[in-house]
C-alpha cells in the first residue's frame, strides 16, 4: 500500500509518519528544498492550550514530532503576555532534525518537487505529477498544501509576494489538489467579505539587535518593548492569522521571542519605525526578506472535509494542516496531519475510519471547526489550542489542562491510549 | 531557459502579452478574472503582478527585421538557406522550438511561413533554415538567391512540444522517430540532445516524400539513421515500432522524441500508456498551422472540452495528450 502526501509542512511530516507507522509505504513530495514549510519561521509551541493538546497526541502514540522539539528546544515553560509554558524550537535547524526522523523511519522524500498537475476519474485520484512530468502513483492520497499564497493571492488579498519562506517565486506556486479534482475549496476572511488573512509574525536577525536585547533574548527567551503611542494600531490585530496574539498586549508593545532568530509578534512593520525601537537601531528583516511591505496571505483554499479527514467528494483523498479547517499553529497542524495519516493506511485497508471523540481537545478542535464551517458558515473564526474563542472553550469545557497524569487518563477513558502504534498494514 | 508552466511565453520579455491585456491569460487565473490565484507555472513570475506594473497593458509583441540571405542551396525541391539576424533574435531561437516567420520582402503579411530555426553555434549572426517547396507560400522561395531580402519576424520558441522534458533531459537515452517532413525539426532535436550527453537513435520513415530530400539534410548534419515504417496499413503502429518501443522502455530509456504528424504522436502516446509505461518523456513536433504566432488571429487554436481556446503558438501541450 503506497500513501503519497503533497506538502511537506508540519502536518505533511506528521501524516507521514502516522502512515508509516501503521504500515505503509510513504512518499512526501515537497515543492521547496526544505521540509516544514512555515515551521521554519515558527517556532511556538505548548503554549496555553497546547500543552493539553501535545500530551493527548503523546498519549495517543502520535507524540515523536513533540517529544523530538521537546528534545531540542531553546527555550521551555516560558511566559509571554496572554501566554503560559510556551517551548521555542530552533527554526533554523529544526528541519534537518525532522528529515532525518523521518529518513530513519523509511519514509522516501521528494523535496525540490513541485507537484502540479492531478489525474482525477471519478473522484478517484489516481496520480499526481511534478512540474517536471514525474508520475506519483499511490493507492490513497493526503494533500497537505497549506492555504498560504501563491503570488497571485498575496498580489490581490495583501501586499504582494513579500518573499516569504515558503518562496513561491523559487519553487512555484501553491496548488489545490482537491480544486484541481474539480472540488470547491472554501476561503477565511479577515473582515466580512475580506479574503485571506495576513501571516502574524516576522523574523529578525538576532545578530542585528544590541547586545543587552540579544542577551535577555538568549537568557529569557522573550523580550518586550513598549511602541510609542503613535505606532499603536489596534486595526491591524484584524488582519492577523493568529488569534491567539490578536491581543491588546501585542497591539500596544512589540513582542519578541527566541527562536534562534528574532520572532517579531507582529505582521509586517516598516523596517524604519522598527529601527526607532531602542536594541533594534540595525535590525533586519530575515523573514519575510521583504518584512516591511507584507507578509503571506492565508486561508485561501481550504477544503470540505469529515472529522476523519476525508475530503468531500473525493473517495481517496484525505487533507490536514489549514488545508482542512481555519487552523493555527504547527500542533494544531501534527494533530490533523497525524490522523489524516492513519486514516489514509485505514481507508485504503478498508478499516473502519477513526474520529477523535471530543472529550479530548484534539478531537474537539477538528469538530468544532468542522462545525463553524459546515452548519454556520462562519469563516471568519480561526482554531487554535493557544488563544481566541477556541482556548475559551477548552476552560469552559474543561478541556485545558496541564496535568499529564489526567490527560493520560483521559485518552486511556476514551479508549485510544497508543492507537497512533497500532499496525494496521 | 526552463520552461515553466503552459505558455512558452511565460515569463519572457514578451509576458505579459495581448492574451493576459484581454483576460485570456493561458497561465493566471486572476488576470482572466478568476477571484482566486490558481497560477499553473512554477518559473516565479507573477503574471498579474507583471501586468499590473506594466500599466495594465500587454509587452511589446515580435518585431520583423530584414535580412540578408547569405546562402542557398536547391536541392530536389528543397531549399536550404542562411540568413543574416541580428544577434539577440539568433540567441533567442537557436534553441529547440525555436521558429521565426519569413517572407520575401516584396509579400504581403499573410505570406509569412512558420520556419523552424537549426540548433547549432550561437553568435554566428545568422539563422539556418530548410524549406520544402510544397505550396503557394512556400513557392515564394523557388527561386531565392544569395544576397535577397527576406523579412523575419520572431522569436517563436513553440514549434516543439514537451520543450520541458528536453531542457531537462541530461545523459540519457533518447529514441527519435521521425516520418516525412517531421524529420526537419527532428535534425535540431538530435543535435540538441546530443549537446547535452544523450545516447540518440534516429529512425526515419520516409513517408510519401523523395528519399533524397531526407537523406540530404542527414548527410548535411552527418547524422546516422535506421529505415522503418511507423504505420501498417490499418493505421496502426507496425510491430517493428511496438517491439522497438518496448525494448527502448525495458533498457531504461528516458526520452521519446516523435518528428511526426498528430496522429503518430497519439499513437505513440497511446502505446506507451496501454504498456503502462509513465516514467519515459514524450516531445514531439508541434503541427498547428501557425499564422500570427502571438495567440491572436485564431489560426491554431482549438476549444477543449471544458470550452479552454487553446493557442497552440504559444502552449506547450502535453504531447501524451495530443
Amino acid at each position: 500500500m503506497k500513501v503519497i502526501i503533497i506538502g511537506g509542512g508540519w502536518a505533511g511530516t506528521a501524516a507521514a509518519i502516522a502512515a508509516r507507522k501503521a504500515g505503509a509505504e510513504v512518499c512526501l513530495t515537497e515543492k521547496t528544498d526544505m521540509l516544514l514549510g512555515c515551521g521554519n519561521a515558527g517556532g511556538i509551541m505548548r503554549n496555553n492550550g497546547r500543552f493539553t493538546a501535545a500530551e493527548e497526541m503523546i498519549a495517543l502514540g502520535g507524540g515523536e514530532l513533540f517529544q523530538l522539539i521537546d528534545r531540542i528546544a531553546l527555550h521551555r515553560n516560558i511566559e509571554f503576555p496572554g501566554h503560559h509554558h510556551a517551548t521555542l524550537y530552533p527554526v533554523n535547524t529544526i528541519e534537518a532534525h525532522v528529515r532525518r526522523l523521518l529518513l530513519e523511519m523509511g519514509i522516501e522524500i521528494h523535496c525540490s518537487t513541485h507537484i502540479a498537475d492531478v489525474k482525477c476519474d471519478d473522484n478517484r485520484v489516481e496520480a499526481v505529477f511534478s512540474d517536471s512530468g514525474d508520475r506519483y502513483e499511490g493507492d490513497v492520497f493526503i494533500e497537505t498544501t497549506g492555504s498560504a499564497g501563491p503570488m497571485g493571492n498575496c498580489m490581490k488579498y495583501g501586499n504582494g509576494c513579500c518573499m516569504c519562506v515558503l518562496r513561491c517565486p523559487a519553487f512555484g506556486p501553491r496548488i489545490s489538489i482537491s480544486g484541481r479534482c474539480g472540488v470547491q475549496d472554501y476561503q477565511g476572511e479577515r473582515q466580512p467579505d475580506i479574503f485571506g488573512v495576513f501571516s502574524g509574525s516576522c523574523k529578525v536577525s538576532k545578530e542585528s539587535l544590541s547586545e543587552a536585547l540579544q542577551q535577555e533574548l538568549n537568557s529569557k527567551g522573550v523580550a518586550v518593548i513598549p511602541l510609542p503611542k503613535e505606532e499603536v494600531n489596534y486595526d491591524k490585530l484584524k488582519m492577523k492569522a493568529c488569534k491567539q496574539y490578536a491581543i491588546k498586549d501585542f497591539s500596544e508593545n512589540m513582542i519578541l521571542l527566541d527562536t534562534g532568530d528574532a520572532k517579531l509578534m507582529t505582521s509586517n512593520y516598516p523596517i524604519e519605525k522598527l529601527r526607532q525601537l531602542p536594541g533594534m537601531e540595525n535590525a533586519r528583516y530575515v523573514d519575510p526578506c521583504a518584512g516591511s511591505k507584507g507578509n503571506s496571505i492565508r486561508y485561501l483554499s481550504v477544503a470540505y472535509r469529515s472529522n476523519a479527514m476525508t475530503v468531500d467528494g473525493i473517495s481517496n483523498l484525505l487533507c490536514a494542516g489549514e488545508k482542512s479547517g481555519l487552523f493555527i499553529g504547527h500542533t494544531e497542524a501534527i494533530t490533523t496531519g497525524t490522523l489524516a495519516g492513519a486514516n489514509a493506511v485505514r481507508l485504503a485497508a478498508e478499516k473502519p475510519l477513526l474520529t477523535l471523540p471530543q472529550t479530548l481537545a484534539v478531537g474537539d478542535i477538528i469538530a468544532t471547526a468542522n462545525a463553524a464551517i459546515k452548519e454556520r458558515h462562519d469563516t471568519l473564526e480561526r482554531f487554535t489550542f493557544s488563544g481566541g474563542n477556541y482556548f475559551k472553550r477548552m476552560q469552559e469545557k474543561e478541556l485545558y489542562t496541564t496535568d499529564i497524569d489526567a490527560i493520560r487518563q483521559r485518552v486511556e477513558q476514551a479508549g485510544l491510549l497508543g492507537v497512533y502504534n497500532e499496525q494496521i498494514v | 531557459m526552463i520552461i515553466n508552466g503552459l505558455c512558452v511565453d511565460y515569463g519572457s520579455r514578451f509576458c505579459p502579452c495581448i492574451l493576459a491585456e484581454t483576460g485570456g491569460c493561458v497561465v493566471c487565473s486572476q488576470v482572466n478574472g478568476k477571484d482566486f490565484c490558481d497560477c499553473k507555472a512554477s518559473g516565479g513570475v507573477c503574471i498579474k503582478q507583471e501586468l499590473l506594473r506594466n500599466g495594465g497593458k500587454a509587452k511589446p509583441g515580435r518585431m520583423t527585421y530584414e535580412g540578408e540571405v547569405i546562402s542557398v542551396i536547391h536541392h530536389d525541391g528543397l531549399v536550404f538557406f542562411r540568413v543574416k539576424v541580428p544577434l539577440s533574435l539568433e540567441q533567442d531561437v537557436k534553441r529547440p522550438g525555436g521558429f521565426v516567420f519569413i517572407r520575401r520582402k516584396d509579400a504581403v503579411s499573410w505570406y509569412d511561413v512558420p520556419i523552424s530555426v537549426q540548433y547549432e553555434e550561437m553568435m554566428v549572426g545568422s539563422i539556418g533554415m530548410t524549406v520544402l517547396l510544397r505550396g503557394i507560400k512556400t513557392f515564394q522561395f523557388k527561386d531565392l538567391s544569395e544576397g535577397d531580402t527576406l523579412l523575419i519576424r520572431g522569436p517563436f520558441n513553440n514549434g516543439l512540444l514537451g520543450l520541458q522534458h528536453l531542457e531537462m533531459q541530461q545523459s540519457g537515452r533518447c529514441l527519435i522517430l521521425a516520418k516525412g517532413i517531421g524529420l526537419l525539426p527532428s535534425v535540431s532535436t538530435v543535435r540538441y540532445l546530443q549537446s547535452k550527453h544523450n545516447e540518440t537513435e534516429l529512425y526515419v520513415d520516409e513517408g510519401n516524400f523523395s528519399p533524397s530530400i531526407l537523406k540530404f539534410n542527414l548527410d548535411l548534419f552527418e547524422l546516422p539513421y535506421k529505415h522503418l515504417t511507423l504505420l501498417d496499413a490499418d493505421g496502426d503502429l507496425t510491430t517493428e515500432v511496438k517491439h522497438l518501443v518496448r525494448r527502448f522502455v525495458a533498457d531504461g530509456g528516458s526520452l521519446i522524441h516523435v518528428g511526426a504528424s498528430e496522429y503518430v504522436i497519439h499513437e505513440v502516446a497511446a502505446y506507451l500508456s496501454y504498456i503502462g509505461e509513465h516514467q519515459v518523456k514524450l516531445s514531439a513536433c508541434n503541427n498547428a498551422r501557425m499564422c500570427c504566432g502571438e495567440g491572436v488571429c485564431g489560426a491554431c487554436t482549438e476549444v477543449t472540452a471544458d470550452l479552454r481556446v487553446i493557442h497552440h503558438c504559444k502552449e506547450q501541450v502535453n504531447a501524451k495528450r495530443i
